[in-house]
């Protein structure tokens, strides 16, 4: 009997396999003819990020938000270089919609050696507001106010707006808490902390990114949006925007001749708002940990996306609620 | 009664034929859902939010059916998170009597869990007696998250892990993606392949964080208990269509975490650190569940 309905089972998978190729087929042409209807709209132009995006006033906005680069079909030069325009856009878009700490997270690897290309690139534009950018490990590789890029001190304003884009390295993933597992581990073995009493604060201190900057802790409570010196070094803070008590110092620009261990680390908020872009809506590997409440957004491949797409993302966003549970 | 009869077989037939259609291609080994809308769903029609939870419940079991057709081997449901007890007490004791009630219904069905050979698992000790009546199918698995948040189960993963560091059974070094993954509620299978939340809202809700990343995901915006055989269907679909780029994404991600072979002694510490978890797990158990009745004991003995 077994035999019979596997045999039925069999037959009709092979009488029905042109109904599966069909019903693919359909889905491809019904996506291409999407694309060729929204292909007439504006192209990803974003030119001046001092009046913030129209779509989304009035609703929630990501004071982080998440560019996670997805597509593995594009390793030639040609092809990075054409996307990290897009990419460029995409930035200032995300500044331009409120945002102000932006993380770039590359899952296949590409942007890794073209990093340095992007950072160049990056050094040239004016995004309106005084911009940091942030390397490897949390470094600071320099700062950008008016289209200028520079590296060294940087002496803020007090109560001066900025903005910082993070470029997180492929180990910003499930590897980063695989490391922050092994170092408590380690303290346990050590007895520096019973077993017991590890609890969720400690896995988030091991988590924070650690930045040989100075030999002073660098962030304290203040006010929002300003910048801090403490003992002639000046450290960046970054709003953020679903805190508005407390203030993330994101590391230090000015390493004094005597620095010697860091005792600072970058508090990295938890991104709001994540866009994936690539062929398929798939989630990023990027810090489990950190994306409880992150809202995902399919963003289409790169090479494709539209303003139109990226304000629909920002309406989405802004009309959705968190009810955390209730 | 007739008309009733022949739109029941029809809709058997449709079912079939979309199994069928379906399975012509890679299917997901691990679909999870996130059940959202029940409440919703309830004041859009005037009724009580039990009544939602309620109806929320029978669409499970419909939804775990067309899973059993098209073949997928794990399903993860997420019933209720930590953060669902800052609800009304009302609502909170109704969904979890809902639950006990549905689980020990469960547990009663044995013939639905033997046909389809399904091993019931959960993440909160509330139904250790249908994981005891089914703890020896291979089949299919059906994991249900009550009470349960990610952070909270990747926080007990590393708690496991020292634990087993300040005893000796493992070394910090031994800590590898593998092993993070095995130490956590959904093992043996935690990748997650195919994700789905329903009601439209776009975020994870602190679900599965660890097991989803480079997973398909399909945000629907129908309200749970309208959950149909065609959401699904389009859902595979999606992950069908997605396979090629998940697969190339994983390999990637994989690679990053991959670790020099490791030798036989780690191998021998991490096998003894897993048997140690089991072991754990199935004495919590056999702690919890009532006593067995005589059907069911006559039912595991059968199968041994």
């Amino acid at each position: 009997m077994k035999s019979i309905k596997s045999l039925l089972c069999w037959v009709t998978s092979l009488a029905l396999y042109p109904v599966w190729v069909a019903v693919h087929v359909i889905f491809e042409l019904q996506k291409r003819a999407m694309f060729l209807r929204s292909a007439k709209g504006p192209f990803l132009q974003v030119t001046s990020t001092s009046s913030s995006c129209d779509v989304g006033k009035g609703g929630r906005t990501a004071g982080h938000v998440l560019l996670a680069l997805n597509d593995a079909s594009f390793t030639l030069p040609r092809h990075v270089e054409h996307e990290m325009v897009k990419l460029k856009s995409c930035i200032r878009w995300a500044f331009a919609s409120g945002a102000r700490i932006i993380s770039v997270y590359n899952m296949h690897g590409w942007l890794e050696g073209a990093k340095e290309s992007l950072m160049t690139a990056l050094q040239e534009e004016d995004f309106g507001i005084t911009t940091v950018l942030i390397g490897e490990n949390g470094r600071p590789v320099g700062w950008i106010r008016g289209g200028t890029f520079r590296e060294g001190r940087w002496d803020a304003k007090n109560g001066e707006e900025c903005g910082a884009i993070f470029f997180d390295d492929l180990d910003s993933g499930k590897q980063r808490l695989i490391q922050c597992a092994r170092e408590l581990c380690q303290d346990v073995k050590e007895s520096k902390e019973p077993c017991q009493r590890i609890n969720a604060g400690d896995i988030e201190e091991h988590l924070h990114k650690k930045s040989r900057c100075c030999n002073q802790k660098c962030f304290a409570q203040i006010s929002l949006r300003t910048s801090l010196s403490l003992d002639g070094h000046t450290c960046l803070l970054v709003e953020h925007t679903s805190d508005k008590n407390s203030a993330s110092a994101v590391g230090c620009l000015d390493t004094p001749p005597s620095a010697t261990s860091c005792s600072c680390s970058v508090r990295l908020p938890e991104p709001e708002m994540a866009i994936s872009f690539g062929p398929a809506f798939i989630l990023p590997d990027y810090n489990p940990w950190q994306t409880r409440l992150t809202e995902f957004f399919e963003g289409g491949e790169l090479k494709r996306v539209k303003l139109a797409d990226l304000e629909a993302i920002l309406l989405r966003f802004s009309s959705s609620e968190v009810r955390v549970g209730k | 009664m007739m008309k009733k009869g022949v739109v029941r077989w029809s809709k058997r037939l449709a079912r079939f034929l979309v199994s069928r259609v379906l399975r012509c291609g890679p299917i997901p080994k691990h679909v999870a859902f996130i059940m959202d809308g029940n409440r919703r769903w309830a004041e859009r029609r005037r009724m009580m939010r039990q009544e939602g939870h309620a109806y929320g419940f029978l669409q499970l079991k419909e939804c775990l059916k067309w899973c059993l057709d098209l073949g997928i081997k794990v399903v993860t449901v997420y019933a209720f998170s930590l953060e669902n007890f800052k609800r009304s007490a009302v609502e909170v004791e109704t969904i979890m009597k809902l639950a006990e009630e549905k689980l020990n219904e469960l547990a009663e069905e044995r013939g639905f869990l033997d046909r389809h050979g399904i091993k019931v698992q959960h993440v909160k000790a509330a139904a250790c007696r249908a994981m005891k009546v089914s703890e020896h199918h291979e089949q299919a698995v059906l994991n249900i998250c009550i009470a349960y948040t990610s952070r909270e189960e990747m926080l007990r993963a590393v708690a496991n892990m020292a634990e087993a560091v300040e005893d000796g059974t493992l070394k910090p070094d031994d800590v590898t993606d593998e092993l993070f993954s095995e130490s956590l509620y959904t093992r043996p299978v935690s990748q997650v392949d195919l994700l789905v939340r329903t009601s439209g809202e776009t975020r994870l809700s602190d679900f599965l964080l660890w097991q989803s990343a480079c997973a398909c995901v399909q945000f629907q915006p129908v309200l749970w208990p309208d959950f149909s055989l065609w959401h699904l269907a389009s859902a595979i679909l999606q992950y069908q269509r997605s396979f090629s780029d998940l697969q190339a994404t994983r390999r990637r991600s994989e690679l990053n975490g991959r670790e020099q072979e490791e030798d036989r002694s780690v191998s021998v510490r991490k096998a003894e650190y897993l048997k140690r978890l089991e072991d754990r797990r199935k004495s919590f158990i056999l702690r919890h569940a009532p006593p067995m009745t005589a059907g069911e004991q006559h039912g595991s003995k059968e199968h041994e």
